[in-house]
C-alpha cells in the first residue's frame, strides 16, 4: 500500500479515534461492570432480611390481586416475573403511558402477609449504569441512537487501525517497549490490547450498530427495496406476532400453572421466566411465555405465544427451530449480552470491556503524544484541550460510577434514591471535566485519579458501616455478590491510586516539554531539581 | 479529511442498501436470507465507507459511490419492472 494511503488511514485512525473515543470509552468502562448485573442487582438490593424463594402458586395469588387492581382495565402490557434464586419473590410489572409519551412505571408485589404491595423497588444502580452504557449518559433514545452511529465510526476505526498495523505486523506483535519514548510504549500497549481483542470489538461494533440503528436501518430497506411489508417477512422469524385489539370483553386468563405446562409441552426442557400478558383479564387477551432453553445454539431464549383464555398456541420460537437468519441474529445478540459460557466468560468480557476502555483512552493519549513539541515547553492548544478533555470525561466517568454506588447505597431506603443515584454520577462527572479544564493536565489528571481512588475505596467501607457487612463477614456468611463487589472496589482503588502516583511521579521526573510534565514553579520558592530536565523553561 | 469523511459515512449508506437490494432482488430464496443480508448491510457500510478512503480525493470517492448506487437501484428496478425480482 502507498505511503499517501498509509497517511489517509491513519488520519481516519486518529480523527474517528477521537470523535467516537470518549463516548465509547464510557459505553466499554459501564459495560464491563454490566457484565455483572444481577451480582449488581443483588449488591445493590441487599437487605439484612433473608427472602425465602417464593412458591410457584404464589405467582397466581399475585396475579389475581393485580388484576383486581383499578389499573387493571388500562394495562396494556402486563409483565409477570417469575420468582429465581436472584429475584425471589414474584413480581408484577405495567408501565402506564403518560400524556407525554413517558411511562410510568408501576410494580406489584406480595407482602409477608399476602395482601399486595405496590411499592416501587428503589434499586436503580444497575438500571442507571446499565443505561449510561447504551447512551453514554446522553437522553435515552436520542443516547442510542447515537451510540449505534458511533459503533459505525469504531468499525472504520477497526479497519484503519488493522490496515495500519499490518505492514508491520510480526515485527510488533505483542512487543511492549517501556522507556522514556512514552509514545511508543502508548503505541505498543494500544497495538497489543487492540490486536488481542479484535474479534471481540468486530462482534461489538457490529451487534452494538444493529441494537442501536438497526430499526432505523430498516427504513431504507422498506422505502426502497422491499415492495412488501419488510417486518412481515423478518418480524415471524424474530418471534414478533401482531398483538391483538381489547375487546372489551373480560374474561378470566386460564391459570398461570396451566399456561406455564402448555408452554412446556410446546418447547420441552424450557425454564419459564416471565409471562408477558397483553390487555390482561380480556376476553382477546394473549400471553407469552419466555424462558430458557439449552440448545445446540449460542441464543437460549425461548418464548411461546399463547391465547390467554383458551390456551391455544399461537407462535413458539424455540433456538432449536429457528430459521438460519433468526440464529444468526440472537446469535450475535447473544454475544454481546454474554449469555453463555457462564462466569468464566463474563470474566474474559470484564477484562475484554476495561481493555477496550483502555484502547479508546490509549488512542487519544497517542494523539496527544504524537503533537508533542519537543522543543517548546508551549503545547498546541488542541493538544491540550484534548489532553484535559479525555482525562476528565475517562476519568470523570469512573469516578461518577464509584460516586453513584456510594450514593445508592447511602440513600438506600429513601424515595428519592434513584434520583441521588444519577445526581451523584453526573456531578462527580461533569465536575471532574470542570477540574480538568481549569487545572494544569497532569495536575488535574492526577487529583482525579486519587478522587477515584477515594471514591472505590470508600464503597467496602460504606458497606461496612451502613449495612454492617465488611469483606469478611460477606465471605464468611456466603453473601459472594457483596464480597466480590467489594473486592473489585478494592482492586480498582488501588489501581487508581498507582496510575495517580505515575502521572505525579511523571510530571516531577519525566521530560519536560509535555503537556504531563508541571509548569514550572518561581525560582526564589522552588530551588531546580537535580534530575529536572535541562530543557524546562525559566 | 472532513468532506471526505462526510462522504465515506454518508454515500456509502446508499451505497449499501442498493447492493443488498440488489442481492436479494437476484438471489432465490430471498425471504430467508433478509434477515442475514440485512445483519450483513452493517459489515458492508462499513468496507464501502473504510474503501471509499483508498481513493486520494473526495469527488472521486464521492462519484464511485453514486455511480454504485445508481447502477444498483437501476438494475434493482429493472428487475422488479421485468417482474424477476425476488423481493
Amino acid at each position: 500500500m502507498k505511503n499517501s494511503t498509509l497517511k489517509s488511514f491513519l488520519d481516519v485512525h486518529s480523527w474517528t479515534g477521537l470523535g467516537a473515543g470518549l463516548a465509547l470509552f464510557i459505553a466499554f468502562y459501564t459495560g464491563a461492570i454490566t457484565v455483572f448485573m444481577h451480582e449488581l442487582e443483588a449488591w445493590d438490593s441487599y437487605t439484612d432480611q433473608a427472602q425465602a424463594l417464593e412458591p410457584p402458586a404464589q405467582a397466581q395469588q399475585l396475579l389475581d390481586q393485580v388484576l383486581q387492581t383499578p389499573y387493571a382495565a388500562q394495562m396494556e402490557v402486563l409483565r409477570l416475573d417469575l420468582a429465581s434464586p436472584e429475584h425471589p419473590r414474584h413480581q408484577a410489572r405495567w408501565f402506564e403511558r403518560q400524556d407525554d409519551g413517558d411511562f410510568k412505571r408501576h410494580e406489584f408485589r406480595l407482602a409477608p402477609g399476602g395482601e399486595l404491595d405496590t411499592a416501587l423497588d428503589t434499586s436503580h444502580l444497575p438500571g442507571f449504569i446499565y443505561r449510561l452504557h447504551y447512551t453514554a449518559g446522553l437522553p435515552d433514545s436520542f443516547g442510542l441512537y447515537v451510540l449505534g452511529f458511533v459503533c459505525i465510526i469504531y468499525g472504520i476505526a477497526l479497519v484503519s487501525g488493522v490496515i495500519l498495523f499490518l505492514p508491520n505486523a510480526l515485527k510488533d506483535l505483542f512487543v511492549v517497549r517501556p522507556g522514556r519514548n512514552k509514545k511508543r510504549f502508548w503505541l505498543d500497549a494500544h497495538n497489543v490490547v487492540g490486536v488481542l481483542s479484535l474479534p471481540w470489538h468486530i462482534m461489538y461494533a457490529w451487534s452494538s450498530a444493529v441494537i442501536g440503528i438497526g430499526l432505523l436501518l430498516l427504513a431504507p430497506f422498506q422505502w426502497l427495496v422491499f415492495d412488501d411489508d419488510l417486518m412481515a417477512t423478518v418480524g415471524p422469524q424474530l418471534g414478533f406476532m401482531e398483538q391483538r385489539q381489547a375487546s372489551g370483553e373480560a374474561a378470566a386468563p386460564l391459570p398461570v400453572a396451566q399456561l406455564l405446562a402448555i408452554a412446556q409441552t410446546q418447547a420441552p426442557g424450557m425454564t419459564p421466566t416471565q409471562l408477558r400478558y397483553n390487555h390482561p383479564g380480556d376476553a382477546s387477551s394473549t400471553v407469552m411465555v419466555r424462558g430458557k432453553a439449552n440448545a445446540d445454539t449460542l441464543a437460549s431464549g425461548v418464548n411461546v405465544t399463547l391465547d390467554a383464555t383458551s390456551g391455544t398456541v399461537l407462535g413458539v420460537n424455540h433456538p432449536a427451530s429457528a430459521s438460519g437468519g433468526a440464529t444468526f441474529y440472537k446469535g450475535l445478540l447473544a454475544l454481546h449480552y454474554v449469555e453463555f459460557g457462564g462466569y468464566p466468560a463474563k470474566w474474559v468480557y470484564f477484562v475484554l470491556g476495561l481493555a477496550g476502555a483502555f484502547l479508546f483512552y490509549s488512542g487519544n493519549l497517542l494523539w496527544v503524544e504524537s503533537r508533542r513539541r519537543r522543543r517548546s515547553a508551549e503545547q498546541s492548544p488542541a493538544t491540550v484541550f484534548m489532553a484535559r478533555l479525555n482525562s476528565g470525561v475517562c476519568i470523570g466517568c469512573m469516578a461518577g460510577v464509584s460516586a453513584a454506588f456510594l450514593a445508592s447505597r447511602a440513600s438506600a431506603g429513601l424515595d428519592n434514591r434513584p434520583e441521588l443515584t444519577e445526581l451523584a454520577y453526573f456531578a462527580v462527572f461533569f465536575a471532574a471535566i470542570g477540574w480538568c479544564l481549569l487545572r494544569p493536565v497532569a495536575a488535574g489528571a492526577r487529583d482525579l485519579l486519587y478522587l477515584c481512588a477515594l471514591l472505590t475505596a470508600a464503597i467496602p467501607v460504606l458497606d461496612a458501616i451502613d449495612i454492617n457487612m465488611p469483606l469478611w463477614r460477606a465471605a464468611g456468611q456466603g453473601y459472594w455478590d457483596l464480597f466480590f463487589v467489594q473486592l473489585l472496589a478494592i482492586g480498582g482503588a488501588l489501581a487508581f491510586w498507582r496510575m495517580g502516583r505515575a502521572v505525579h511521579l511523571r510530571s516531577r521526573h519525566g521530560v519536560g516539554n509535555s503537556v504531563w510534565s508541571e509548569p514550572p514553579a518561581p525560582a526564589a520558592e522552588h530551588p531546580p531539581r537535580d534530575n529536572a530536565p535541562l530543557n524546562l523553561p525559566d | 479529511m472532513l468532506a471526505r469523511s462526510l462522504v465515506a459515512v454518508l454515500l456509502s449508506l446508499p451505497a449499501t442498501v442498493a447492493l443488498i437490494g440488489l442481492f436479494l432482488a437476484l438471489v432465490p430464496a430471498s425471504n430467508a436470507l433478509a434477515l442475514p443480508a440485512l445483519l450483513m448491510a452493517f459489515v458492508l457500510w462499513v468496507a464501502l465507507a473504510s474503501a471509499s478512503y483508498l481513493i486520494p480525493r473526495a469527488l472521486p470517492a464521492a462519484l464511485v459511490l453514486l455511480a454504485i448506487t445508481g447502477i444498483s437501484f437501476a438494475l434493482l428496478t429493472l428487475l422488479k419492472l421485468a417482474g424477476v425480482s425476488a423481493v
